[in-house]
């Protein structure tokens, strides 16, 4: 050591002593369940905050902390927050996938053992969902819990709500309304909604083309599914109400839902655009499975995907929910003039 | 047509009478209100759950309450008439 230079200091403030390296009184190994850690690396932050000044204790409990709000931010789909671990990923994409594979569980056995034990289920499903997320927000799949839950909620809701006595139009109302509310209500859980959601209209031309695309696709959906008329009694009153149930409680509700909530934050869970699109698309197919038709499961599974993709193109979600409701009305129009010539 | 009112809805409503549909679906739907109701109350004072974790329970209570009130009023309109 040169005389001019003045010997190192120690933390304790000694002159002339080498640092004395403490062993790390917190585990990195067990920093947390879950909790990402790269031991490599994690010994450099540590040592350069010894290097600091900070002692090798609170350093450690410095990293840990650090991973701690790190995978908090994650499962709330923080943008902010760093790219998500591997393990933390793959453990959302299959607790999702396997929530999705129960509710479409729930409607196939439907068709198996009666409509209402399968929306029995599907309303339990929907409680344990909810519960969870209320319970541990910060489990992998996050925001998805909760819009999943929307999901199974629907055909409970569809068959509690529905009078029989008042007929077929007013079962799409009956229904609408409570699950309506409920998806305006899960909008407050996604951060900015008007862009997770596509509401601003950025392309109108796009939009127009998906909404005139509603035409051609009711038509089809027409002839596949065969449909019987939703009006005892067809006048213009009629017609019009008609039009505002299906765009509003068919097109618009379906769309929020689906493309809206659950393919929003189906693209964060399964960090892919690609399988975001998939599997809500499967998931709102599987919800057809009651319609008694293959080939327009096939359509809807065909609709789905042309929506969500166009969404992730730039289509905003009032075009999308246009266009769906467009085809219902096609499909509900057909149905009722040919009933009319017969 | 749409995911809430399929062929299969369509079956079951015009094959039960209401009071059957009512006393198996209306129950489970009232049941599992209860049940939110019950965890949005306590779920605080067992987790220290922060508001906002509760609040997603607020997206199946309120739909669960008009479904509710619409049972009640079909009833009510039922044994009125």
């Amino acid at each position: 050591m040169s005389p001019g230079r003045p010997a190192p200091m120690s933390p304790d403030g000694q002159a002339g002593h080498k640092p004395r390296i403490r062993t790390a009184p917190v585990d990195p190994g067990k920093a947390g369940r879950g909790a990402r850690v790269n031991p490599g690396k994690d010994a450099a932050i540590e040592k350069a905050l010894r290097r600091a000044g900070v002692p090798s204790g609170r350093a450690w409990e410095l990293i840990k902390e650090r991973d701690r709000l790190t995978m908090a931010g994650e499962s709330r789909g923080d943008p902010a927050a760093p790219a998500t671990g591997v393990s933390t990923k793959r453990i959302g994409a299959v607790s999702a996938a396997s929530c999705g594979l129960a509710i479409a569980a729930a409607e196939l056995s439907g068709s198996v053992i009666g409509a209402i034990p399968g929306a029995i289920f599907d309303a339990a499903l929907a409680a344990l969902l909810l519960i969870l997320f209320a319970w541990r927000p910060q489990t992998a799949p996050g925001r998805m819990l909760p819009m999943l839950a929307l999901v199974a909620l629907i055909r409970p809701v569809s068959l509690a709500a529905a009078v029989p006595a008042v007929g077929p139009l007013a079962w799409y109302a009956l229904a609408g309304v409570p699950l309506i509310t409920g998806a305006v209500l899960a909008t407050r859980l996604v951060e900015d909604p008007s862009r997770e959601l596509h509401l601003r209209i950025e392309r109108p031309r796009l939009d127009a083309e998906m909404v005139a695309l509603g035409v051609p696709a009711g038509l089809v959906g027409y002839l596949l599914l065969g449909p019987t008329p939703l009006l005892a009694h067809a006048n213009a009153v009629g017609y019009f109400v008609m039009v505002a149930i299906l765009v509003v409680f068919g097109g618009m509700l379906e769309e929020l839902v689906f493309r809206g909530l659950v393919q929003s934050a189906a693209v964060r869970v399964f960090g892919g655009t690609g399988a975001g699109v998939i599997f809500t698309a499967a998931l709102g197919t599987a919800l057809y499975w009651g319609s008694g038709s293959i080939p327009y499961l096939f359509l809807m599974a065909l609709v789905g995907c042309a929506f969500g993709l166009a969404l992730l193109r730039g289509a905003s979600l009032w075009g999308i929910a246009l266009s769906h409701g467009l085809m219902l009305v096609t499909m509900a129009f057909l149905a009722q003039g040919l009933a009319r010539q017969v | 047509m749409t995911t809430t009112v399929t062929h299969l809805t369509t079956r079951t409503l015009l094959s039960n009478s209401y009071d059957g549909l009512s006393t198996t679906i209306g129950i489970a739907v009232i049941g599992i209100l209860a049940l939110l109701l019950l965890v949005r109350e306590f779920a605080p004072l067992l987790r220290g759950s922060a508001p906002g974790d509760t609040r997603a329970l607020d997206m199946a209570i309120v739909p669960l309450l008009i479904v509710f009130a619409t049972i009640v009023i079909a009833r009510m309109a039922e044994l009125l008439a």
